[in-house]
């Protein structure tokens, strides 16, 4: 199910590390697939170098997995509420990086 | 607190401050915490009268940042944009007092050169002039 999309969401997370954006597991994304009202992302607390595509989650909008062994992130309902809220948003990124925390 | 717009770095991609949300309640982070974090960032989008797609990104007050875009790449896009905007506004706050926020006639400018349909930034865009006509 949606084998394009986990391939993408999983190069995305990937892309984390490479900018340097991440410390340890604390970051996540995701990607909706607006037409199925789905959305694939990164399981909850596994390792970047660890990761590969079919560790992917896929979610509904409620947060409920529809696929996948391992557990979602964390912040699913965070992702699943935005592409509620926000129409037209298609991917949504969290991270700790710290020169953006350092303002929160 | 927001990151304010400085330069043309962050007007290039947020047009406008990225805001930082309220923090949440005690009862808000006792019960669906992940939730409510989710509503704490629609409400301040809608009180404050932000367009989510020009503003790609908010802060979570004693959290952090989410950033977006119209799919996974464009948001991670967006996430080290703001972080680096973030580094460089932390360097410049700290160099002068003064008023140093973007007038809004170059914020203008640089988020529509790379937005909407007059934007000209890049090779994807047949509004570009940077060619002498051919013979």
């Amino acid at each position: 199910m949606l084998e394009d999309l986990k391939e993408k969401v999983y190069e995305a997370n990937m892309l984390l590390p490479k900018y340097d954006l991440v410390t340890f597991t604390w970051g996540n994304v995701s990607q909706i697939d607006r037409e199925s009202g789905l959305f694939v992302i990164k399981p909850s607390g596994v390792d970047y170098d660890k990761l590969s595509p079919k560790d992917m989650v896929v979610v509904n909008l409620k947060g409920q997995v529809v696929e996948g062994d391992l557990n979602p992130s964390s912040d699913t309902p965070t992702h699943a509420y935005l592409y509620s809220a926000f129409p037209e948003i298609g991917g949504i990124v969290h991270t700790h990086s710290p020169w953006a925390v350092s303002f929160a | 607190m927001s990151i304010p717009a400085l330069g043309t770095t962050h007007a290039d991609t947020f047009y406008g401050p990225v805001p930082v949300t309220p923090a949440l309640t005690k009862e808000e982070i006792e019960n669906d915490y992940e939730l409510n974090t989710g509503k704490v960032i629609e409400r301040k989008f809608k009180n404050d009268k932000i367009d989510p797609m020009a503003v790609p990104a908010v802060l979570v007050r004693q959290h952090g940042p989410f950033s977006w875009g119209k799919d996974a790449a464009e948001a991670v896009h967006n996430a080290k944009i703001l972080e680096v905007v973030a580094e460089m506004d932390y360097h410049s706050l700290t160099l002068t007092n003064d008023d140093i926020n973007v007038p809004q006639f170059l914020l203008d400018k640089h988020y529509y050169r790379k937005h909407g349909t007059n934007a000209y930034y890049g090779q994807n865009n047949a509004k570009s002039t940077g060619h002498a006509p051919r013979a």
